[in-house]
């Protein structure tokens, strides 16, 4: 760039008051390319460089006061609003991200593989559950899925009747609400009786993982989970996996 | 004029993605620029069907539907960060009962104050007044509580009460028992309450 485009487009730009550094850069860009284009018409006719160059510089007139005209082209309040709405949106961006991608991660993990989930009660050995797909589904959305069940016995408790539930929602980017906690258990059967669980379990954002253990079970016995809340009930049975019991 | 279009255009896209991202807070309930937002909040994550308003105190709301009596405290902001229940006081189903009554009571440590709201409804004729008490075994606990509510009614005519008492913070009993009273004080039914 010729060093007279450069001193000029310089001064120009100082009264550029509301121009951001981009566009001041731009503006600057444009001018020196209008100069250039001039001092090579100049050039092109035959005019001597120093010359073509002067000539094409004293053509655009006073920097001041093509800095002012240029001034107005740059009008502040959408300056202002445009970055008063891109500080809002990054605001609920911010709102939105704490609600979203949180549990994401263990909502997909929870309706795809709740075992290596890191919440799986390990209380048995991998080789003695049975795997299912029963699964409930809340008035929200909530899934409680029954993955597995197993059946132990000792001489303490009789047949114990473990189940294992992954709790998410429909919507992946949603907290589950219900667990294991807003059913009633009782056995096929003998509904008049609920049965006292023990268990365990853990959470995070995105899914929520309970077992329960049933102690005392009659052999043979199916579990039934009850809801019943808010206007909304249903039942479903968990059938458990006698088949599969170790009787020391 | 380029500059000045090119500017425009960016308060415009700016404005547009705001626009955006602020219908998709709504929709999410992440933000709830009303009471009725809140409620509407309450209601997704419970998956329970519309309810319609009963009253207004402040920031709280007393709504119901067919099977359900929803205490909300309108809150802007919603999310699992904040406790997205934040703004859901009580949820109860309502009982095979005239009456459905719930209790509810906040405390956080910026406030030096207790508040516990007694609300519900009633569909019960003569009814003037509720008075929700403790059973006297359960002083040891702490000092038991007794409430008391005037029974208002909607402009709609819905019967309902609410009152909203305020004590210093302290060990309390809440009460378990609730008797709906006529305007000479009698007692035209009891019934248990659930509170939160």
């Amino acid at each position: 760039m010729h060093k007279r485009f450069d001193e000029y487009t310089h001064a120009v730009a100082q009264y550029v008051r509301h121009a951001t550094g981009k566009e001041k850069a731009n503006l600057r860009k444009e001018l020196e390319d209008h100069m250039a284009d001039h001092a090579q018409a100049l050039l092109d006719g035959g005019f001597p460089e120093d010359h073509a160059y002067r000539v094409a510089v004293e053509s655009m007139g006073d920097p001041a006061e093509v800095g002012k005209a240029l001034n107005k082209e740059y009008p502040l309040r959408w300056l202002v609003l445009s970055r008063l709405f891109l500080v809002l949106a990054l605001l609920t961006t911010g709102l939105l991200l704490q609600v979203f991608p949180g549990g994401l991660y263990n909502s997909m993990i929870a309706r795809t593989d709740p075992v290596h989930s890191g919440f799986h009660s390990a209380n048995l050995d991998e080789n003695q559950l049975t795997y299912t797909d029963i699964k409930a589904e809340f008035p929200n959305g909530d899934i409680l899925w029954v993955y597995a069940t197993a059946v132990t016995w000792d001489d303490t408790y009789g047949y114990t009747g473990h189940i294992y539930t992954s709790s998410y929602n429909k919507n992946p980017l949603r907290d589950p609400l219900y667990t294991t906690y807003a059913l009633t258990y009782t056995l096929k059967g003998t509904e008049e009786a609920f049965l006292h669980a023990g268990g365990g379990g853990g959470s995070s954002y995105g899914a929520a993982y309970m077992r329960q253990s049933f102690d005392g079970l009659p052999m043979g016995s199916t579990l039934l989970a009850h809801y019943d809340r808010h206007g909304t009930s249903f039942t479903i049975e968990i059938p458990l996996p006698w088949e599969e019991v170790e009787v020391p | 004029m380029k500059t000045q279009r090119t500017r425009k255009q960016k308060t415009l896209r700016w404005a547009v993605i705001f626009l955006l991202l602020t219908v998709l807070a709504i929709h999410s309930h992440a933000l709830c620029l009303t009471s009725g937002q809140s409620i509407r909040a309450v209601e997704s994550l419970y998956g329970l069907e519309s309810t319609e308003l009963i009253a207004e105190k402040g920031d709280f709301t007393l709504s119901e539907n067919q099977n359900t009596l929803l205490l909300v405290q309108h809150r802007p902001f919603h999310s699992p960060l904040w406790n997205v229940n934040g703004s859901q006081l009580q949820v109860q189903t309502k009982p095979d009962h005239p009456v459905c009554a719930i209790i509810s009571f906040r405390w956080n440590s910026e406030d030096p104050d207790m508040r516990y709201h007694l609300a519900g409804t009633l569909d019960l004729e003569g009814a003037h007044s509720v008075r929700a008490y403790c059973t006297p075994d359960t002083e040891y606990n702490g000092t038991p509580l007794t409430l008391t509510a005037e029974v208002e009614t909607t402009a709609q005519g819905r019967p309902y009460f609410w009152s909203l008492t305020i004590l210093p913070v302290g060990s309390y009993v809440i009460p378990q028992h609730l008797d709906v009273l006529d305007d000479e004080g009698n007692i035209l039914t009891t019934t248990e309450i659930s509170w939160q």
